[in-house]
């Protein structure tokens, strides 16, 4: 005899299909669905088709946006000369929180990771370099994750970009803020000594 | 997960709750928001999994200790009813992250990553195959090499798990072989001319192999510092991968793109 009925038994499979999801907050989000009223369900699914039909890639920076060019793209206020590279369209996020970046996006959807498969051909670099023909860009910013699969595409990337031309940088990488020397390993200390700034 | 390797099968169901290991990463998964699954190879225990809480957040205790390819120093420990071990803490004694400068080496360093694991069952400790490893990693990282390298970890993991064939024998007639022998994919050994099925195999000198397997007898720093590698060193490598795929029943994700030679 199954635990659940059908539709709830459905219901906590798809959940569970969800990153991050696993077999018990399936069961705690289907059981606060069920207890919700019919309106709550309604929109919640409304929100979820309406994102899966309205939200495109950006044809130039393969941002997440409901318009193309995304609006990063299209603001005349942000500087043409330069890019910040990261892996995925929340890491935009991420560098605006900031405040402090004023130039735009290349949003790779991925690092290299040989272990999953992904090489060159399967992150979107094809735009990427055809934004750098122009001659406006001075300079990109390489912001993939601090990780083995991270620095693997920033060194990718550099070796393809600065025979271009273009000055290629790296986020810095270390002691994060807040912490404590005495608990750093060798490899984010070694980091940090190699992007020290002069002060 | 094959079981021809000579090893002990491990019960961590230990008295004391946390022990001590020596281990390599393999590889890390993403678990929630903060946590990483890790699958290591440790020297005492054999390959494991464990779960690292905290992992993932930017001032994690583990830091860099648990990027893929360190050799580390682990603390675990098991609980009752759970698959995964935790792991207690870990501090790094040699660290591979300097061989993403180079995407081919990178690329060879998860190959023998992804073989271990899918080769090596887990929980049965082979400390053999745990030295193996090291000496392969450290030997790409000094010397930027890859050919070598792999030839040397597929000959010795065949070798090892039982798998290695007869290089002088067709595998299918059992024949002697001439000067050349043939490849087919999904064989488990050369074939002679007669019995290689052409639109599938490709050919290796059997010369090769033999001046290969004799180097491989030694130990890879001295083959890697005895001068340039001889003729024939893809071929063989291809050979020796592709038996690891013939043992393992299954492709390997990064042996493609090592073919891509990117």
């Amino acid at each position: 005899m199954k635990d659940f009925a059908e539709p709830l038994a459905r219901l906590i499979d798809e959940l569970k299909r969800l990153p991050g999801i696993g077999q018990k907050s399936a069961q705690r989000i289907a059981f606060h669905l069920e207890r919700s009223s019919r309106e709550d369900a309604e929109r919640l699914s409304a929100a979820i088709l309406d994102a899966k039909d309205k939200i495109k890639f950006c044809s130039q920076c393969n941002n997440f946006t409901e318009v193309d060019p995304c609006r990063y793209c299209t603001d005349p206020g942000r500087s043409q000369e330069v890019i910040c590279v990261v892996e995925t369209p929340y890491n935009v996020v991420n560098v605006e929180k900031t405040r402090e970046f004023n130039g735009r996006y290349h949003v790779l959807h991925g690092a290299l990771s040989p272990l999953q498969g992904i090489g060159p051909e399967q992150l979107r670099l094809k735009n990427l370099f055809e934004r750098l023909k122009g001659g406006q860009v001075k300079e990109i910013i390489v912001a993939t994750n601090p990780n083995v699969e991270g620095e693997a595409t920033a060194i990718y990337l550099s070796k393809l970009i600065k025979p271009l031309g273009i000055r290629v940088t790296r986020i810095a990488m270390g002691i994060p803020v807040g912490s404590e020397l005495e608990f750093a390993d060798e490899v984010t200390m070694l980091k940090a000594l190699e992007g020290r700034r002069e002060i | 997960m094959l079981n021809s390797f000579a090893c002990r099968r491990v019960d961590i169901s230990f008295e004391m709750p946390l022990r001590e290991t020596e281990a390599l990463v393999l590889r890390t998964h993403r678990l929630g928001e903060a946590d990483k699954i890790v699958s290591l190879l440790t020297r005492q225990y054999g390959r494991l999994r464990a779960v690292a809480s905290g992992a993932q957040r930017p001032k994690s205790r583990y830091g860099g200790t648990l990027e893929p390819l360190s050799y580390i120093r682990l603390w675990i420990f098991e609980r009752e009813n759970r698959d995964l071990l935790r792991i207690n803490s870990a501090e790094l004694a040699e660290s591979f992250f300097s061989m993403q400068n180079d995407y081919r080496i990178q690329i060879a360093a998860q190959y023998v990553a992804e073989a271990a694991e899918r080769f090596l069952p887990e929980r049965e400790a082979n400390e053999r195959v745990f030295r193996l490893l090291l000496a392969v990693l450290r030997a790409i990282k000094r010397s930027g090499e890859v050919n070598r390298p792999l030839i040397y970890f597929n000959y010795w993991l065949l070798r090892l798990g039982g798998f290695l064939p007869d290089f002088g024998v067709c595998a299918s007639c059992g024949a002697a072989l001439g000067a050349q022998g043939y490849y087919s994919s999904g064989a488990h050994g050369l074939s002679c001319s007669a019995c290689q099925l052409p639109q599938e195999s490709f050919g290796l000198a059997v010369s090769d192999l033999n001046s290969v397997t004799a180097s491989c007898q030694g130990t890879l720093d001295r083959w890697i510092l005895s001068g340039k590698p001889p003729s024939g060193m893809n071929e063989v490598r291809r050979f020796l991968e592709a038996l690891i795929e013939t043992q393992l029943e299954r492709k390997l994700v990064t042996r493609d793109l090592l073919e891509g030679g990117h």
